[in-house]
């Protein structure tokens, strides 16, 4: 009996080992990043149909496993530009498993949204439970 | 007045079988990556350490265990040319099971010429094949660096490398080693399976390979089991699909050999079939409870043990529709099989194939070309419970497409490498 690895073979010899206790790929970063579909709130909010709305925040709830830096980033074409926060750095050396909130602060207007947490680094582990996004309408939609 | 709008949990994985905006609120959508689900979390995927170097700028084409009757645990590599066992302890590496010719002695290197006795290297190495004298190798540390290439075989007696030998040389009376690497075709990789304790593995180009566990790995049948593109232990027998029968290749029969002994393909209860109901080549050998599964390119046949030693094999039913598009895709794990179909991802329920890449099909399909699909490399990791899929996108580069088969959700893994295969091994 014996215990087993996971291994990927690379198309330059290399043999990687699969850790859970690495965030890296090999030392190089990795770029973790969640991204949402497109949203125009109505599922929460029906009123908001044909409304524009202005984005103002985004509450990331996460659980604290370490200090890590993540960019909060929003999207109102459908991710072809993205308005990026400050990187930010969120949790504590300490990782007291602690279910922590952070918040970043927008100012966007549109109609439909994506929104972006994203986190590069080859250390780190990030543990998202909940994302808010806190809106206000701003109007009719009109076509000009 | 400001309202807020809240994704909670996270936890859908990616959508892409509703239009964007009435996908449910925690689906994902592309640039996603690098996350899994967890737990109803999304977190950050793990990563990865080297832990061999087989050489710069070669496939690893496959990564198996190979756990022998005695105990003995074996982590093996196969690339496109070699057969490599890891090795451990000390500065150790690796060290290569390639079928190798030790005949004979060398009595003399002068620069690139190496001249022998009794060794009869005509008939038995080949231009590209390697070249290292014994005295000057680390066997278990490699690549050595005096590893040489023969440029040409002159005669029974004579080589010449593509370089002066940089070992010992001058006249000398010294055993060697020349190591008759394999050729893999092209975006191919190789089939294995143990039977009667030994890893027999076939690439489609090379003649069945068999080892041991010791010394290193030799035809297994020179005759009677020849460039086999599939194989699959089933039954107590070795099964090859695909392959050269008197000389010419056959891509719809299937052959078996004795029961307890890979290397007999002539005793009575050895045998073959042919698959010619339906027109579509053999892609693959799969087995799920207690069936042989003969994968065909739109088809699954099924097979079971029959108990009779002269007709051991039947095949029951050839269901049509679906089959394995791409062979390298095919997984077998939690007592099922998965692979990718011409159309979608799918699982076997039973027997019969059930479509679970819904909610990735379309993206998956419009960034990966039929062609580049048909590459795509399948593996599992079952700790984690995860199928994984990697295939080269259009636009994006290779993607890891990932099925969580506990909360059937997928997402997407971009590595810093280009990955070739997945598999287990000895820790």
């Amino acid at each position: 009996m014996g215990n087993f690895g996971y291994y990927i073979g690379t198309s330059n010899g290399e043999v990687m080992q699969f850790d859970s206790s690495l965030y890296g790929d090999n030392t190089a970063t990795i770029n973790s990043q969640l991204v949402t579909k497109r949203i125009d709130f109505l599922d929460q909010s029906p009123e908001m149909i044909d409304r524009w709305k202005t984005v103002h925040a985004v509450k990331v709830t996460y659980v604290d496993l370490g200090a890590v830096s993540i960019t909060v980033s929003v999207s109102t074409d459908g991710g072809e530009n993205w308005t990026d926060s400050s990187a930010t750095t969120i949790g504590t050396a300490g990782a007291d498993n602690v279910i922590k909130t952070k918040t970043f602060w927008f100012i966007k207007t549109g109609q439909y949204f994506n929104f972006k947490i994203s986190h590069t680094a080859n250390t780190g582990r990030l543990k998202i439970v909940q994302v808010e996004v806190e809106y206000e309408e701003a109007g009719e939609h009109f076509v000009v | 007045m400001r309202k807020r709008y809240v994704i909670r949990p996270p936890d859908y994985g990616y959508s892409y079988e509703f239009a964007s905006i009435h996908s449910p609120a925690s689906a994902m959508v592309w640039p996603a990556k690098n996350v899994r689900i967890e737990y109803h979390a999304v977190e950050k995927r793990w990563g990865y350490v080297e832990d061999r170097d087989l050489g710069t700028g070669l496939d690893v084409n496959n990564i198996i265990i190979y756990q022998m009757k005695d105990g003995t645990r074996n982590t093996l590599y196969l690339t496109d040319a070699n057969l490599c066992l890891k090795e451990t302890g000390g500065s150790n590496t690796f060290s290569f099971k390639t079928d190798t010719y030790t005949t004979g002695t060398v009595t003399d290197i002068t620069a690139a010429v190496v001249t022998g006795s009794g060794t009869a290297w005509n008939t038995n190495l080949a231009v590209g094949d390697k070249f290292i004298l014994d005295t000057d190798h680390s066997s278990q540390i490699e690549t050595d660096a005096q590893w040489a290439q023969i440029l040409t075989v002159d005669g029974a007696t004579q080589i010449t490398l593509t370089a002066s030998y940089g070992g010992t040389t001058g006249a000398m009376s010294a055993t060697y080693k020349g190591r008759k690497v394999y050729t893999t075709p092209s975006n191919e990789l190789w089939s294995y399976a143990v039977v009667d304790d030994k890893f027999c593995f076939t690439n489609g180009n090379s003649n069945v390979q068999k080892w041991t566990g010791t010394g290193y790995a030799s035809d297994l049948d020179s005759t009677n089991a020849i460039k086999a593109r599939y194989c699959k232990e089933y039954a107590n027998r070795l099964i090859l699909a695909d392959l050269e029968i008197s000389g010419t290749r056959d891509q719809l029969t299937l052959q078996w050999s004795k029961e307890g002994d890979p290397t007999d393909w002539t005793d009575s209860t050895a045998g073959q079939n042919q698959f010619i109901e339906s027109e579509d080549y053999i892609t693959g050998l799969g087995k799920s409870g207690s069936d042989l599964l003969v994968y065909k390119e739109n088809s699954i046949i099924v097979a079971y043990r029959t108990g009779v030693s002269t007709a051991p094999i039947a095949f029951s039913s050839e269901r049509r529709g679906v089959g394995l598009f791409a062979p390298y895709s095919l997984i077998e794990s939690q007592d099922t099989n998965a692979f990718l179909g011409r159309d979608d991802f799918y699982v076997l329920v039973g027997d019969k194939p059930k479509g679970i890449g819904g909610e990735i099909r379309s993206f998956f399909w419009g960034d990966v070309t039929k062609a580049n699909a048909l590459l795509t490399v399948g593996f599992a990791v079952e700790e984690k419970d995860e199928f994984h899929w990697m295939a080269t996108t259009t636009t994006n580069g290779q993607l890891d497409f990932v099925y969580n088969t506990r909360s059937n959700k997928w997402y997407v893994y971009d590595y810093g490498d280009t990955m070739v295969c997945g598999g287990k091994g000895a820790v």
